[in-house]
């Protein structure tokens, strides 16, 4: 992508126009990752604030071949991981984290504008998180599954098959 | 129920982007703004806010025992 491209440079720079370019792009994309990923909206400021502050300390030593989007998703995911885990008190994996709440409208749900959409977003809360996570990162933010195994730091065959089941499960709950 | 993938692809289309409020949204820019040009972290951020924040949750700590101890006692 010409963009990223010079973006990335800009970063390298310290340039404040291409972090805030870069702000501008993906910060409600990560956002709203984390914030489907975990229904906490709190949590998802804190994680968007930890990944864009994560972003201008690590900018001057980026690769230059740095897929900046599956980078800016990478950070947002483990950060939340790492505060979910301090918030839970004992480490746990993605798949063991309690889920969001599955039964009736939640303040989340009445953020999502259409009735469609309300009842995508509870079908994927009622998802366990590690298909949850699948599907986000490849259905709804157009990862391949090879990048979206990158970032959730598995391999390729397991991203595929948390991905098929979790779409297969939300065919089913979206009614 | 959602039969095929085109179907399930357009109903997860149907998801709109969520985004942080003004405040937020130019209070993380700063910051990082502040990260990127090398700027060290100003006095409120490294000292006030730290020391506010730990005895707001020491009072708070202190209260809730305080409670439990009253509760114990009567």
């Amino acid at each position: 992508m010409v963009a990223e491209g010079a973006w990335l440079e800009g970063l390298q720079r310290g340039d404040p126009a291409a972090f805030d370019a870069v702000y501008e792009a993906y910060r409600a994309r990560v956002f709203s990752f984390v914030l489907r990923l975990g229904g906490e909206r709190a949590l998802a400021e804190d994680v968007m604030q930890d990944t864009f502050v994560r972003l201008a300390e690590r900018a001057a030593r980026l690769a230059p071949d740095t897929d900046l989007r599956a980078w800016l998703f990478t950070v947002a995911r483990n950060r939340f991981l790492d505060r979910r885990r301090r918030m839970l008190f004992r480490g746990r994996t993605l798949s063991a984290l309690p889920l969001a709440a599955t039964t009736g409208p939640t303040p989340f749900d009445r953020l999502e504008q259409s009735e469609l959409a309300a009842r995508v977003q509870r079908a994927l809360s009622a998802l366990p998180a590690d298909q949850r996570e699948a599907v986000l990162l490849c259905s709804v933010e157009g990862f391949t599954p090879a990048e979206a195994a990158s970032i959730a730091g598995v391999s390729p065959a397991t991203l595929r098959k948390r991905l098929s089941r979790g779409r297969q499960a939300l065919r089913k709950l979206i009614r | 129920m959602i039969d095929d993938d085109d179907s399930l692809d357009e109903a997860l289309g149907a998801l709109g982007t969520h985004d942080v409020d003004d405040w937020r949204r130019e209070h993380v820019r700063l910051r990082a703004q502040a990260v990127l040009r090398g700027e060290p972290l100003g006095f409120y951020t490294r000292f006030v806010e730290p020391t506010l924040t730990a005895v707001v949750c020491v009072l708070h700590l202190a209260w809730a025992i305080a409670r439990v101890a009253m509760l114990l006692v009567s």
